[in-house]
């Protein structure tokens, strides 16, 4: 009997493994899945001070007092040096080196001059079989172009001149070098090698300059390679930032996916942020975040000393209409950046910023072009003060289709609190709802005299004041304009805890903004309850110089476009009432 | 009308008619095993049949596409419409599909019913298939309603579901899409549907349906997530052509004289390396003669992937000897003088 039920459970674990082989056949792998923690890297602004890093900065906006702005390459011979200088006075090699709208110099460099390739050899340059050619391989950092001139030495003239937009020519040695230097100095990777950086491979090769990419930024990267045992690391470096944008181990010898930036942040970010919860525990604080498919960072768990804050706190959706066309505009979900929802996704890591009287958790979302127009970028954050006050801040960054937009971030907030009732200031006391509600923040709301507009506490006086932002936080902001929605947080009811799709068209300009199909039709009593805040805060962009609010812009930098973000912060304070 | 309906039920019994005339055999002899016996033997010759049907050489055709017999709907030119013509999906203002020529939109009322739609195909008597997929957000496009394909009639104008196509895995918030590609094939009056429905960050749950003319599935390809389609006589028989959702790849199957899926897949070409952005997915494939033309975009399974107009259209040349495909470089742009 005995032997016949050992059998039996090993015929059981035969079918259960078989089954289970066969249920996970489908299941993505990739030989390249890295079995120790991938990194995204900060860039650090004391990278700035490396000597190395300092005399590149120096050559660059030494060339760009040049006209044309082209930085030259040394080390040529005499034949070499001539067809640079030629191509380099070519008006048709040097046409896009600079901003087509401002004239701003941009960082071109001579790449290369080398002798022609047989595929060189085109009607223009039929000539060159004949003569002494050079080609010249000229890189704009800036526009991610590559122009090449073809150049005769003996008739002293550029035959032909062709362009490549996207495209990147072979790096010449000092970049190696300064390629090379960056990943070697970088934390990340002596932290990723145990300590110390062995001598990079790859770092000079075609094969290398091609098997990385950095997709979102559209800059030249390369990626320095470190081999340890069985392993690979790599690390991708942007050598238009001039910074380490991340570290992967790979193992020798697959032949997997390559190492580009947009996979490392989505996998970093899809490993560490979206298929799990990490806990943060400062300043008497105790929380967990984690980022959602379409509902932005969400925080779970908060408790401040000890004491139950929030159930949780998300950003649910951007509501952008455009007063200019009726009816257009976009609901925009944030959030994970590979399988999820969000039309706006996370490419970099949430970040821990310290302040004197806080701390902030900041998440960055943004559209792949930012900030060309209909391309879209927003903050979340969540500000923790040391005294119990915490702030739920939303932020459009721009740019967006037009300078007619109003973004309406929709956020919602549940307390932990079991038994709340919710009141607003009257001018004279505290009138308490009796039952699910919304109301619109206006020039004639009152407030008491430390600003406050609601309170969310239980009967003995525990919880919160709600101070609607005025611009009065000193972050730029200038006003939410809110619509304030309560509804109950009814026990084993869904009421937008779990992930919510998007909940309301773009382009309601009155309440509509989705809250509102938790209270209607029939509005729910909610004294001494579990409560939900929803606030959906009402931004105005504005383009005018000076005053730009919810917009971004391009500007030139060291010769490279950069980003100029003008936010426009919008969000509640929550005031501790006992 | 109704004396047509009838006679349509008469001839479905019809085809079922085995049944009754077996039934009322056995019940006057109760010869089961024998009976038994027959049925085994039948479905051994059946299986035999269709193993023979799947290991006959694949015909060789003449090389190239297979969707010379697609045909305009005969409204189009009825509402005024010119060889100019064409069927979208993509305009940034009007949801669902119109009909496009030169500054002039046209839309039935139907046709904006299912949400935002993608793919398009149509057949050779005028049908117009198109498959829906969220555009930025899911307010018309509900995940449970994505892994269908819809018909328009050539005559009526009327939009319709045409095809709902069975879904492997539950719908969770990590997918927002079902169908995303779409082709016809002559030969066989076979369309062919991609969808990924089911599927997540860790599992591949997608299919590929050969669909009849009657909306009805008649092969699958499983565990297969992919988007644009198209398929193309090769030197070696003709095979379904899919770009895959995750990678920049292009992979192929054979169909057999039925257009059934025979065999197993195998990878044409890889397009990783090429183009502005490294990683795009083909969103739709159309084939010449001796050329492929792969629709390259960006997609991660997220809202944004669709809404992105920048798409790179990546050339391959056939080279039937070695029954392979090679990439096509683009010339670089010559600079003139000003």
């Amino acid at each position: 009997m005995h032997d016949m039920s050992t059998n039996y459970f090993f015929l059981a674990l035969l079918i259960a493994v078989s089954l289970c082989q066969a249920c996970l056949s489908n299941k993505v792998k990739d030989a390249n899945s890295p079995d120790m923690f991938d990194v995204l890297a900060s860039p650090d602004p004391a990278r700035l001070d490396d000597p190395l890093i300092k005399s590149r900065i120096d050559k660059i906006q030494m060339s760009l007092r040049q006209e044309p702005p082209i930085l030259t390459l040394n080390g040529l011979d005499e034949s070499q040096e001539f067809a640079q200088m030629i191509a380099a006075r070519d008006e048709r090699f040097s046409r896009e080196t600079h901003d087509p709208n401002t004239g701003e110099p941009l960082l071109n460099e001579i790449f290369g001059v080398y002798p022609l390739r047989e595929s060189d050899y085109i009607p223009q340059t039929v000539n060159c079989r004949q003569s002494k050619c050079f080609r010249v391989e000229m890189y704009n950092f800036a526009l991610n172009l590559t122009t090449t001139a073809v150049v005769d030495t003996a008739t002293k003239g550029v035959l032909v001149v062709t362009r490549v937009p996207h495209a990147q020519p072979d790096i010449p040695p000092h970049l190696t070098e300064i390629a090379s230097h960056i990943a070697t100095t970088a934390a990340e990777v002596k932290t990723a090698l145990g300590g110390s950086a062995a001598e990079p491979v790859m770092v000079n090769t075609k094969t290398s300059l091609n098997r990385t990419r950095c997709e979102r930024s559209q800059h030249l990267c390369v990626a320095p390679t470190f081999v340890s045992g069985e392993k690979a690391l790599w690390a991708i470096v942007d050598l238009t930032d001039l910074a380490l944008v991340g570290v992967r181990w790979t193992h020798v010898g697959s032949t997997g996916k390559p190492v580009t930036e947009k996979l490392l942040q989505n996998d970093v970010l899809t490993k560490k942020y979206c298929e799990q919860n990490t806990h943060l525990e400062k300043n008497g604080w105790k929380l967990d975040y984690m980022l959602t498919n379409s509902d932005g960072l969400k925080v779970s768990d908060v408790s401040f000393d000890g004491r139950p804050v929030l159930r949780s706190a998300k950003l649910v959706d951007w509501h952008v209409n455009y007063s200019n066309s009726e009816g257009f505009g976009y609901s925009d979900a944030v959030g994970c950046p590979y399988f999820s929802q969000a039309a706006v996704v996370a490419a970099v890591e949430p970040k821990i910023v310290d302040k004197s009287e806080a701390f902030s958790l900041i998440q960055k979302y943004y559209s792949e072009g930012y900030p060309t127009p209909c391309n879209y970028g927003y903050e979340q954050r969540f500000d923790f003060y040391n005294d119990g006050r915490f702030r739920v801040v939303a932020a459009s960054l721009g740019r967006g289709c037009g300078n007619d937009g109003t973004y309406r971030p929709v956020t919602r907030i549940a307390f932990a609190g079991s038994h709340d009732n919710f009141s607003e200031w009257t001018g004279r006391d505290w009138r308490m709802w009796n039952s699910e509600n919304w109301q619109l923040q206006k020039t004639e709301t009152v407030y008491t005299n430390e600003g406050y507009q609601y309170k969310i506490a239980d009967s003995d006086g525990h919880g919160y004041f709600l101070q609607a932002s005025r611009g009065q936080f000193g972050d730029g902001g200038r006003g939410d304009n809110a619509y304030v929605y309560v509804t109950k947080n009814v026990e084993g009811r869904d009421e937008g805890e779990s992930e919510l799709v998007t909940i309301a068209s773009c382009c309601n300009l009155d309440y509509r903004q989705g809250p509102e199909k938790f209270i209607e039709p029939e509005p729910e009593p909610i004294a001494e309850s579990p409560l939900v805040l929803w606030y959906v805060a009402q931004l105005k962009n504005d383009d005018t110089k000076g005053k730009e609010y919810c917009w971004a812009e391009s500007i030139v930098e060291n010769g490279i476009y950069k980003v100029k973000e003008y936010p426009c912060y919008s969000g509640p304070m929550f005031v501790p009432a006992k | 009308m109704a004396k047509k309906s009838k006679k349509n039920r008469i001839e479905a019994e019809k085809v079922t008619d085995g049944a009754p005339a077996e039934k009322t055999t056995a019940k006057s002899y109760p010869k089961w095993p024998i009976l038994l016996v027959l049925a085994l033997i039948a479905v051994g010759v059946v299986i035999l049949f269709f193993n023979r049907g799947s290991q006959v050489k694949p015909s060789v055709a003449k090389i190239g596409p297979v969707n010379g017999c697609q045909q305009t709907p005969p409204f189009v030119r009825q509402l005024g419409f010119g060889n100019g013509a064409a069927f979208s999906t993509s305009d940034r203002k009007i949801k669902g599909l119109i009909l496009v020529e030169g500054d002039r939109k046209y839309q039935h009322p139907s046709w904006k019913l299912a949400g935002s739609l993608a793919p398009i195909t149509r057949d050779g008597k005028g049908g117009t298939y198109v498959g829906p997929a969220p555009w930025i957000d899911l307010l018309a496009n509900k995940t449970e309603d994505q892994n269908r394909v819809y018909k328009v009639d050539g005559q009526s104008q009327d939009m319709k579901a045409f095809s709902d196509l069975p879904r492997v895995g539950e719908i969770t918030s990590q997918n927002p899409y079902g169908v995303l590609g779409l082709t016809f094939d002559c030969e066989t009056s076979s369309i062919y549907a991609a969808s990924t429905a089911g599927s997540t960050r860790e599992t591949v749950n997608g299919r590929i349906f050969q669909i009849g003319s009657d909306g009805k599935v008649v092969s699958m390809l499983e565990m297969t997530d992919a988007m644009g389609l198209a398929v193309f006589n090769s030197a070696k028989g003709k095979r379904l052509y899919f770009g895959m959702a995750r990678v920049s790849e292009i992979w192929s199957v054979a169909l057999d004289s039925d257009g059934k899926f025979n065999g197993e897949p195998r990878k044409e070409i890889s397009f990783s390396t090429y183009g502005t952005r490294g990683d795009d997915k083909a969103r739709r494939i159309n084939f010449s003669q001796t050329e492929m033309n792969v629709f390259g975009i960006e997609f991660d399974f997220n809202l944004i992937a669709p809404t992105e107009k920048q798409e790179t259209v990546y050339r391959f040349r056939y080279d039937p000897a070695k029954d392979a495909w090679s990439f096509v470089e683009e010339p670089p742009q010559i600079v003139n003088t000003k």
